[in-house]
C-alpha cells in the first residue's frame, strides 16, 4: 500500500496567474496601510498589551493568558482523547453493527454534524450540563477541597476549582468531534476491500482479532489523513467553549481586551498562540503519520 | 448424485436469490470426503454463490446445507466448531498486503487455534516449503508475482490444517505462465485427504485432477459426472454446447 500523503511534484514554477494574484495583493495591501494611515485613529500600543498580558497576579499567580493557554492545551488534549475513543467506537458501530446500533449511530452522527456547534452547546450546557452533572452527583466529585489534588493532577487537569468547569468543556468539544471521527472511521474501514473480511472470516479468524490485525492496520493509513485535520478542527473550535464560561484561551482574550481596551493586540496576540498551536500539532502529526506510513508494513 | 458413502457437503434443494433474482435452483449435491470435484459453467452460472454458500460467505434463502453432518440452515452462518475447518482461495489471492508471508501465515492459526508464535511459524514454514517457496517468508506480498502470491494464499489456508478447501477460479487472475505452477500445487494436494472443490475454467486440469465435473447453468446442476464420461460423452445439449465453447477457446488460445 502507498501513501500519496503530502507528496509534491516538480518545483514551484510561477504562471501568469501567480504573477496577476501577487500584484493584486502588494496593490490591496499598499492600499489598506494608506488608508489606515490616514484613517483609522487606532494608537497601537504594543508595550502596554505584551505587559498586561504576561502580568503576574498580585501573589505572584500565573499570568491569566498563560493559564488560558494551558487550559485549552488540555481541553484539546483530553477532547481528542475522548472524542477518538468515542469516534471510533461510533464509527465502528456505523459500519459494522446490527440494525439498531447503525440506525442510533447513524442518528448520532446526523444529529451532531447537522446542527451549529455553538447551538448544541447551548443546548449541551443548559439543559444537560447543568441539569445531569448535578443529578449523577457529579458536581460533588468536582468540588473538593483544592488540597486534595496531587500535583499530578494539576498538571493533567488544571486547579481543581476550574475542573468542572474544563469537563463541561472537554464534553462538548469532543461529542461534537466524535461525530466527524466516526465519519472518518466508517469511511476508512469501508475503503478495506470485501476480500480481506472473507480471508479472515474463511481463516477462522475471531471478529475481534480481525479487527485489530487484519482490518485497523490498513484502515489507518485511510484515516490518518483526515483524522489529522479533524484533531486541528478540534484545536480551533475548543475556541466555542468560550461561550459558556470554560476558561479558555478565548474566554481569557476577551476578557483581558475589555478591560484593556487594547482590543487589537490581545486578539492578534490570541490568534497568533492558535495559529503556533495548530501549525505545531500539523507538523507533528505529519511527522507521526509519516513514521505510520512508512513502517505500515510493520504495523501489525 | 450423491452416490458417495459419506457426504462430508451435502446441498438438499438449496435455493438463494439476490434480490429478485434467483441465483441458486433448487440445488441437489453431495460431496464425499476426499474427493475432488470440479465446479464449471458459464459466468453469473452462480458458482462462485454455491460453494461459498459451503463455508457461509453466503447464506442460502431456501433447503438445508450440511457440512461436516452439521445442518446450515437459511441464514445461519458457520457455527464455532467449523470456523477454519474450511479453507478458501480466492481468485484475487487476498493476502494481507501488510504483514510478512511468514505472519499471514501464522496469524490463523495463532489466534483460531491458541498455537504459540514459534509453532505457528514453523508450521507456516512447513507448509511454504510444500508449495515451494520456503524462501520467500519475510518478504511482503506485494513483492511475489502472482502465482507465488497465490501459493502463499493456499499455504496460508493450509495452515489451519481444514478438511475442507475451496478454491474459487484459483487461477483467473494470473498470467498464463504462471498458471501452471499453482495448478501443480492443487494437483499435489490431491493426496492429502483434503475433500477440495474448484471453481475453475482450466478443463484439462479438470480431466487430470478431478473424481468428478460438475455442469453449472443459471444456477442449476444441469450435470454431474466423472472427469472421463464428463469430457467424452456429455449427456446434456447444454454442456455441449459449453464444452464445444471452451475447447474452441482453448485450441485458439
Ligand atoms: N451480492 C450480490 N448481489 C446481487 N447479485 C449478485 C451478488 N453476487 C452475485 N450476484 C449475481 O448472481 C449471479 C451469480 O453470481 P456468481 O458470482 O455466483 O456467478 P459465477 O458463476 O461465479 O460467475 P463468474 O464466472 O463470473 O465468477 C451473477 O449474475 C451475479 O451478478
Ligand atoms: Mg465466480
Amino acid at each position: 500500500m502507498t501513501s500519496t500523503i503530502g507528496q509534491r511534484t516538480g518545483r514551484f514554477r510561477p504562471t501568469r496567474l501567480d504573477g496577476i494574484l501577487l500584484v493584486g495583493l502588494v496593490a490591496a495591501a499598499g492600499w489598506m496601510w494608506y488608508r489606515s494611515a490616514v484613517g483609522v485613529a487606532y494608537r497601537w500600543d504594543w508595550p502596554q498589551a505584551l505587559s498586561t498580558v504576561f502580568a503576574t497576579g498580585d501573589a505572584g499567580e500565573t499570568p491569566f493568558f498563560l493559564t488560558g493557554i494551558y487550559a485549552t492545551l488540555r481541553l484539546s488534549l483530553w477532547g481528542a482523547v475522548l472524542a477518538s475513543i468515542l469516534g471510533v467506537l461510533i464509527g465502528v458501530g456505523r459500519y459494522a453493527g446490527g440494525r439498531t446500533l447503525r440506525m442510533f449511530c447513524g442518528t448520532y452522527i446526523q444529529i451532531l454534524r447537522n446542527i451549529p456547534p455553538l447551538v448544541f452547546i447551548f443546548i449541551f450546557y443548559f439543559f444537560i450540563s447543568s441539569q445531569l452533572m448535578p443529578l449523577l452527583g457529579l458536581d460533588t466529585l468536582f468540588n473538593r477541597p483544592a488540597e486534595e489534588a496531587s500535583g499530578w493532577q494539576r498538571f493533567l487537569f488544571g486547579p481543581p476549582a476550574l475542573w468542572e468547569n474544563l469537563v463541561s468543556g472537554v464534553l462538548c468539544i469532543s461529542f461534537i468531534s466524535a461525530a466527524y471521527i466516526a465519519e472518518v472511521v466508517r469511511a476508512g474501514l469501508a475503503a478495506i476491500p470485501r476480500g480481506q473480511w472473507e480471508a479472515g472470516e474463511s481463516l477462522g479468524i475471531p471478529a475481534l482479532d480481525r479487527y485489530r490485525f487484519v482490518i485497523f492496520p490498513q484502515a489507518l493509513a485511510h484515516i490518518a489523513p483526515p483524522l489529522t485535520g479533524q484533531y486541528i478542527s478540534l484545536v480551533k473550535d475548543s475556541s466555542i467553549v468560550s461561550l459558556i464560561s470554560v476558561q479558555e484561551l478565548t474566554f481569557v482574550g476577551s476578557e483581558i481586551a475589555n478591560s484593556s481596551g487594547l482590543l487589537f493586540e490581545v486578539w492578534l496576540l490570541v490568534a497568533f498562540v492558535y495559529f503556533l498551536l495548530c501549525l505545531s500539532l500539523s507538523i507533528l502529526l505529519r511527522q507521526v503519520e509519516r513514521r505510520m506510513t512508512r513502517h505500515f508494513h510493520q504495523i501489525a | 448424485m450423491s452416490g458417495e458413502p459419506k457426504p462430508i457437503i451435502a446441498f438438499e434443494d438449496v435455493s438463494k436469490w439476490f434480490g429478485t433474482f434467483q441465483v441458486l435452483r433448487d440445488v441437489d449435491l453431495g460431496i464425499g470426503e476426499g474427493e475432488c470435484v470440479v465446479i464449471c459453467g458459464p459466468s453469473g452460472s452462480g458458482k462462485s454463490t454455491l460453494i461459498r454458500c459451503i463455508n457461509r460467505l453466503e447464506t442460502h434463502d431456501q433447503g438445508a446445507v450440511r457440512v461436516h453432518g452439521v445442518p446450515l440452515g437459511p441464514g445461519e452462518r458457520l457455527p464455532r466448531e467449523l470456523r477454519g475447518k474450511i479453507g478458501m482461495v480466492f481468485q484475487s489471492f487476498n493476502l494481507f498486503p501488510h504483514m510478512t508471508v511468514l505472519r499471514n501465515l501464522a496469524l490463523a492459526p495463532m489466534r483460531n487455534l491458541g498455537m504459540d508464535k514459534d509453532k505457528a511459524e514453523e508450521t507456516a514454514l512447513a507448509y511454504l516449503e510444500r508449495v515451494h517457496i520456503g524462501d520467500q517468508a519475510e518478504k511482503y506480498p506485494d513483492q511475489l508475482s502472482g502465482g507465488q502470491q497465490q501459493r502463499v494464499a493456499i499455504a496460508r489456508a493450509l495452515c489451519m490444517q481444514p478438511d475442507i478447501l475451496l478454491f474459487d477460479e484459483p487461477t483467473s487472475s494470473l498470467d498464463p505462465e504462471m498458471i501452471r505452477e499453482v495448478l501443480d500445487v492443487i494437483f499435489e494436494l490431491t493426496d492429502s485427504g483434503i475433500t477440495m472443490v474448484c471453481v475453475t475454467h482450466e478443463m484439462g486440469f479438470a480431466r487430470k485432477v478431478s473424481d468428478r465435473v460438475v455442469f453449472m447453468d443459471h444456477g442449476e446442476i444441469v450435470e454431474s459426472a466423472a472427469p472421463d464420461a464428463f469430457f467424452d460423452a456429455p449427456r446434456e445439449e447444454r454442456t455441449r454446447a459449453f464444452l464445444n465453447q471452451i475447447l474452441h477457446y482453448e485450441a485458439s488460445a
